[in-house]
């Protein structure tokens, strides 16, 4: 049996696991980039409002 | 030490992964609902330390007056005082010199009376209390009334949620699958990467607080309005993807604002919650109170005096100053001159089915989604550039 149902759900609903493992990856890539070049505070217009 | 409000701090996420891991392990509607409340005030405890008690008391002092609202022996009396009460908070949260200055025992409670008097959670209050006044919803109990007022993930840039909506909200959620994480993962990781590298690139890179003169001045106000739209609404994606992980209804508040058509479309896809807010709070009651004393004679001059009134206070809400006095009216403006014109433009055209066919052209369309772009940077360039303001002019900051 397989422990992941929602894939199985996905790929019965015409969704190819390749997809939902590629739109981890790009998750995963923009997190990636968040750290290396994101930095904390910044100027944030609408802070405190 | 940073902000427990800044998204790049590592308290923040901590905090969320312990509120998305207990509420998704409760199912009965209570223990959520304290669970929740619970997160809530340890997390405002972070921001304000051994204050919190006192916000406590205030909560608690919060639950007899909804009742009293409730139970209509309050008179308009109480709710005058009570909406008193809200804006004294929300202008101290806005210019606390002016009170500490005046009464300097105040300075203790700084902390505290800038959370209570906080824009989001002033409107909250307000949007609270009328709800209960007009018996549309029973006063709340503790636990909510904490959940609603302050829910930790929807604080730094709101959205401004409806107490209809709040109440609204399944009982209880259907449990978190694998997809629906999924979409929650894409929208958090959208928000992070469209604040910390588009927004961040675009202000280190190219903003200079308009330094240069000349073109490059007139591409930077192009671009400060498409920065602020990346860092704005980078919070929003982040909390409605919060939102979504711990099954906590948290609405949308962007809606592809640049393919507005005009400025009422904008407002219907900029700061959504807000432009609701304002319609349900000041413009209908506004227009309601002006047509019942004309006789609903002169529709056209009333709806320009809801726009004025209305977006003169958002401009207030935004910030005490001249600065946003005159983007509220520039923007209350826009919102006539759009209004006169669509009724000009039906009355020429036979109606609203030629309007409809007018407004279908793909050039007309496209012009007009340019207009409003452009109309809304002028605004951004009244909210941003360092004008030299007179010294007689007060509230500057």
């Amino acid at each position: 049996m397989d422990s992941r149902p929602e894939l199985v759900t996905q790929a019965a609903a015409g969704v190819p696991p390749w997809r939902f493992v590629a739109r981890g990856l790009w998750i995963a890539l923009r997190l990636i980039a968040v750290f290396y070049l994101g930095q904390s505070g910044g100027r944030f217009f609408y802070q405190g409002f | 030490m940073s902000s427990p409000l800044d998204l790049y701090s590592a308290r923040f996420w901590l905090f969320v992964i312990i509120a998305v891991a207990v509420l998704n392990s409760l199912v009965s509607r209570s223990a959520r609902t304290w669970a929740f409340a619970l997160m809530n005030l340890a997390f405002i405890s972070l921001y304000l330390g051994k204050k919190t008690a006192l916000l406590l008391v205030g909560l608690l002092a919060l639950m007899p007056f909804l009742r009293l609202l409730r139970s209509g022996r309050s008179g308009p009396a109480c709710l005058f005082l009570g909406g008193i009460g809200t804006l004294v908070l929300f202008i101290f949260n806005k210019r606390p010199d002016l009170f500490v200055a005046r009464v300097p025992a105040l300075e203790h409670l700084e902390y505290l009376l800038v959370t209570i008097g906080f824009s989001y959670v002033a409107l909250r209050l307000y949007e609270l209390a009328r709800a209960v006044r007009e018996g549309r919803h029973q006063p709340p109990g503790f636990a909510e009334a904490v959940n609603y007022l302050l829910p930790f993930h929807m604080l730094a840039a709101g959205p401004i949620q409806s107490y209809d909506e709040f109440v609204a909200q399944p009982a209880v959620r259907s449990p978190l699958g694998l997809s629906d994480a999924m979409d929650a993962f894409e929208r958090i990781a959208s928000g992070l990467f469209k604040k910390y590298v588009l927004a961040n690139l675009i202000q280190r890179l190219l903003l200079t607080d308009y330094r240069p003169t000349g073109p490059y001045a007139l591409f930077e106000a192009q671009l400060t309005f498409i920065w602020l739209y990346l860092d704005f609404s980078a919070y929003s994606d982040v909390a409605v993807g919060i939102g979504r992980l711990m099954g906590v209804a948290t609405p949308e508040n962007f809606n592809r604002p640049y393919l507005a058509r005009n400025i009422m479309d904008f407002w219907e896809r900029w700061h959504i919650s807000l432009s609701q807010f304002i319609r349900r709070n000041i413009f209908i009651p506004v227009q309601v109170a002006l047509i019942r004393r004309t006789d609903g004679q002169r529709t056209l001059l009333v709806a320009s005096l809801a726009f004025s009134v209305s977006f003169l206070l958002c401009g207030l809400w935004h910030q005490i100053s001249f600065r946003f006095l005159a983007w509220g009216a520039f923007q209350a403006a826009g919102l006539i001159i759009c209004n006169l014109y669509r009724h000009r433009l039906t009355q020429r055209l036979g109606g609203r089915k030629g309007v409809n066919q007018y407004l279908a052209n793909r050039w007309i369309r496209v012009a007009m989604t340019a207009l409003t772009f452009e109309f809304n940077v002028v605004a951004v360039f009244i909210q941003t550039y360092p004008f030299e303001v007179p010294a007689w002019i007060p509230g500057q900051s």
